[in-house]
């Protein structure tokens, strides 16, 4: 069905890499707080079929329990 | 399980990043995070992500971003979603999902900048060779065409601007300097080119019938100035050969005749010829610093003029006011402004030939001109002239200031009137030898005319600088104390718009004098406190008065005693001179200082003929050793003066002496009653003359004198007049000392009385000698070593026994003796009547004659005895 030849290496990277970019703008936008490498690891759990609900449960938890030094300082 | 364990490996790395702490240092706390991780991703009653819900979720957002004023943020989030669904990801709804559920209040807290800061830094792009090619072909087939280098002038900057390379400017800008050469032509505008030749008249043929060519009125003018400033026309022809500037009667002006038009221009050339040749005299160049001065001057004078001419040039040129063209009014106004440099011009003409000769012809013809303009009372001529003057007078003035500041002349300077005559002169005639005046010819002084009065001044100057030098005070801490005074046009004629009302001649000598004076009263007044302290001029003559002139009578006596006595010994060295000197010495030093009995000396000279004789002691002269510096000032032709003088003096001591000599015994033992009185007289005679003379000379001749002469010598300024006063009072004492030239007769008359005092003194010892007998040996030998008197007396007792063995030759020849001393006692009277009388008939007759009253009052008193006419005086 593909026209184009099977994509390379290379081009699957560079597809994988805009696609986190364009998330990370968008976790930025909507100040989700996630930083790229942490968006990323997201991004895998749920490839990897993890439940988007339960896994920003989650994060919103291990945030809660153990809040960053930065947390503290921003002014809510 | 694979899943599985990618999961937990997940999780793991997602919990170590959100604790943001080392696992390794809190194991408890990674460990509890780690199971709520697991835990929570292990639940599965969470429903699958509806994208639908999802899409709606954010449309719902999206209007909320707006409805709250946060345009900006949807804008950014609809950009961001659309390029999302443009990657078929399967899990995309999940992954928007997950970002809405974690979103925290993105209204408030979202900050757009903050996205920037995600963008990564772009990475250049990679250049392909579509892109270089594109750039840069291989080939093209442009290349093998004709360059057209027309397209690519600098004219067209667009075609220039599109090429991408030119984005950095290269190192040399070099500009395409092609061109087409038609773009250089610029067409001509022929009516104007055709005005122009048409101005240019000169190129005219004249007519074959000899008419002439006109010109316009304006070109005459612009001719003209031409013409003066030097430059060749065609209205005027220079001739060389003439050095003249000649009218070409080729032109004429269209509304005047040819007549007058010649006659105005030919005055126009006359001024013009004279201008011309002025010029062409600066060119010719001089050796001679003073005629390049003048040169230089008179070229800026020219100079000066022809910028004049240039502002005449302008007012035609760019008239400021509407200007009317005559050729009578430029006539008129040239002739106004060039009177000062015509007149110059015909000076330079005048004395074209003199400069060979005299050097100073033109500022001896400036003075003079500047004096005429004066008298006439052409302020401008006068101005003009006495700034070239003044200018001129500056190179003039420099050897001047050489010779007055420092003694110093210029190596071979003709011009300048010092000349140094020999520079191995000895020192005792610095003053009077080493440096002359030059002298042309006819004596005429070789400087300009006007400066003759000051010349003397400025010799003296200069020598007085060179005999400080000599005494090496000069330099030392001398410095000029005042400034110069400056001479030139604005001091000295003063800068009133009058001529001024002295003349020039007087005003010119009067700063002269003042500048001559800032020099000349420094340099000849520290030489004059120099001789007078430090050589004590005053006294060195003082001791001259002493030691020459016998002005301490007692210490002159004492030494004349002195050298009689040993002149009567009869000792054959008795003028021995070291033992004399020694005998002056000790005498003098009773009055002179240690320094300055050392320099005394006598010296002696061998004289034929009687050693007793008055004439003999005129071998006998005292010398006083004096410093150079003195003897600039008492020269040594002088010195014999005093010589004569102090012979003269010793002389008439002579005399006294030894008629003082005479016992009184002597004579009356004389069997003669005649000859006891004759004697009597004549000793009383030649003891008065001797007196009067003595008095004479030392009251009325050498103290009045010398008393003058150290006055005036004080009052002088300068060495010259210091030892030309010395001179004229040291002949005035000659004079009146009967010791001069023409009154030698007189002096004679008075020696041989003088002589007749020693011949009656003679006689008395021969009557003594006779009576006493003669014993050969010692007694002869004691009498000869003490005077005849003393030997006389004291022999008496000793030789009381030989008197009467004397007794009977003194006998035999006392007869003879008798007689012969009554003759001698009888010539002697007689000649001394005939000298007495024929002393004073002179000296009445040289008084007469001469100026000198002291001759009068000498016959005077020598005359006491006749009888004169008594005139009464009736009151």
């Amino acid at each position: 069905m593909d026209s184009q030849p099977a994509p390379s290496q290379d081009v699957k990277r560079k597809a994988a890499r805009e696609v986190i970019d364009i998330l990370h703008e968008i976790a930025t936008l909507l100040n989700t707080k996630l930083d790229r490498q942490q968006l990323s690891y997201c991004v895998s759990l749920i490839e990897n079929g993890a439940n988007p609900e339960a896994l920003a449960k989650v994060i919103r938890q291990l945030r809660e329990e153990f809040p960053e030094p930065s947390d503290e300082g921003e002014a809510e | 399980m694979g899943q599985n364990a990618r999961l937990g490996g997940l999780t793991d790395e997602l919990v170590q990043s959100i604790l943001n702490f080392d696992p390794a240092t809190n194991r408890q706390a990674y460990k509890h995070a780690k199971d709520i991780a697991t835990k929570g991703l292990k639940a599965h009653q969470y429903a699958r992500t509806n994208q639908f819900d999802v899409q709606a979720s954010y449309s719902g957002l999206d209007e909320k971003f707006r409805v709250l004023g946060r345009d900006d943020l949807a804008d950014a989030l609809h950009e961001r979603l659309s390029e999302i669904q443009n990657k078929n990801d399967k899990f995309m709804p999940e992954h928007l999902s997950l970002l809405l559920q974690l979103s925290d209040r993105p209204v408030n807290n979202t900050r757009l900048e903050a996205l920037e800061l995600l963008r990564p830094p772009p990475s250049p792009p990679t250049l392909t060779w579509h892109e270089i090619i594109a750039d840069d072909p291989y080939s093209d087939d442009e290349i093998w065409k004709d360059i057209d280098y027309g397209e690519e002038s600098s004219e067209n900057e667009l075609l220039s601007n599109k090429r991408e390379q030119s984005k950095k400017t290269p190192i040399s800008s070099v500009e395409d300097d092609t061109y087409s050469p038609e773009s250089c032509i610029v067409t001509v505008d022929k009516e104007a080119v055709a005005e122009i030749q048409k101005a240019q008249f000169w190129t005219l043929d004249i007519g074959e019938d000899g008419e002439r060519i006109t010109i316009t009125e304006l070109e005459a003018v612009r001719e003209t100035l031409f013409m003066l400033c030097g430059l060749e026309t065609s209205l005027y022809m220079n001739d060389k050969q003439n050095n003249s500037i000649r009218v070409n009667h080729t032109y004429t002006i269209s509304h005047s005749m040819n007549r007058t038009l010649d006659h105005l221009l030919s005055q126009l050339a006359e001024i013009g010829r004279k201008l011309y040749r002025l010029r062409q005299w600066i060119r010719r160049p001089s050796t001679l610093p003073l005629i390049q001065t003048f040169e230089a001057v008179v070229g800026l004078k020219l100079d000066e003029y022809d910028r004049t001419l240039a502002a005449l040039q302008s007012r035609y040129l760019v008239p400021t006011a509407p200007v009317s063209v005559s050729l009578l009014e430029l006539h008129e106004e040239i002739r106004t402004t060039t009177k000062p440099l015509l007149r110059l011009a015909e000076l330079v003409a005048e004395i074209e030939p003199l400069l060979l000769v005299n050097p100073f012809a033109h500022l001896e013809a400036l003075y003079d001109q500047i004096g005429l303009a004066q008298v006439t009372l052409e302020k401008d001529v006068f101005d003009f002239m006495s700034k070239i003057f003044f200018q001129c007078l500056q190179t003039y003035l420099k050897p001047i200031r050489r010779w007055m500041e420092s003694g110093e002349l210029g190596a071979n300077d003709e011009t300048f009137f010092v000349f140094e005559n020999d520079s191995a002169t000895e020192a005792a005639s610095l003053w009077h030898d080493r440096f002359v005046l030059r002298r042309g010819q006819a004596n005429a002084l070789r400087s300009p005319r006007f400066f003759e009065p000051a010349a003397q001044k400025i010799f003296n100057t200069g020598k007085s600088v060179v005999f400080l030098k000599e005494l090496g005070i000069y330099g030392t801490g001398l410095s000029a104390p005042e400034p110069e005074p400056r001479l030139d046009h604005a001091s000295v004629c003063g800068q009133s718009s009058e001529v001024p009302l002295s003349p020039f001649s007087e005003l010119f000598a009067a700063s002269f004098r003042e500048w001559i004076r800032s020099k000349y009263s420094f340099a000849s007044t520290v030489l004059r406190e120099h001789l007078f302290s430090r050589y004590g001029l005053m006294t060195i003559i003082h001791n001259f008065n002493l030691i020459h002139l016998g002005s301490n009578g007692a210490s002159f006596q004492e030494f004349a005693d002195a050298l009689f006595e040993r002149m009567d010994s009869g000792e054959r060295g008795w003028n021995d001179r070291f033992l004399v000197t020694e005998l002056a010495r000790g005498i003098f030093a009773s009055t002179l200082t240690r320094s300055e009995v050392e320099r005394v000396t006598v010296r002696s000279a061998r004289k034929k003929g009687n050693d007793r004789s008055i004439k003999g002691l005129s071998g006998i002269s005292i010398d006083y050793a004096l410093s150079w510096p003195i003897l600039n000032i008492i020269q040594r032709s002088t010195i014999p003066a005093y010589q004569q003088l102090f012979t003269f003096l010793l002389q008439v001591y002579r005399a006294k002496y030894l008629i003082q000599r005479i016992n009184w015994r002597n004579i009356h033992q004389l069997p003669n009653v005649g000859s006891k009185e004759l004697s009597k007289k004549l000793r009383h005679r030649l003891l008065w003359f001797a007196d009067v003379l003595r008095f004479y000379l030392t009251e009325t001749v050498i103290a009045p004198s010398m008393a003058n002469m150290s006055r005036a010598i004080l009052d002088a300024e300068d060495i010259d007049e210091m030892s030309a006063v010395h001179i004229k009072y040291m002949a005035r004492l000659q004079d009146q000392a009967l010791l001069s030239d023409n009154l030698k007769p007189i002096h004679k008359a008075i020696i041989s009385v003088l002589d007749l005092a020693v011949s009656l003194a003679g006689i008395f010892t021969e009557e003594a000698e006779t009576k006493e007998p003669r014993s050969p040996g010692n007694r002869g030998s004691r009498r000869k070593r003490k005077s005849a008197v003393p030997a006389l007396v004291e022999d008496d007792s000793s030789d009381a026994e030989s008197v009467e063995d004397g007794d009977q030759g003194r006998d035999k020849s006392s007869s003879a003796i008798r007689a012969s001393s009554l003759d001698g006692l009888r010539s002697i009277d007689a000649q001394f009547d005939t000298q007495l009388a024929f002393v004073t008939a002179g000296l009445r007759s040289v008084g007469r004659v001469a100026a000198e009253p002291v001759w009068e009052m000498l016959a005077e008193r020598l005359e006491w005895d006749k009888a004169k006419d008594r005139v009464l005086v009736n009151i």
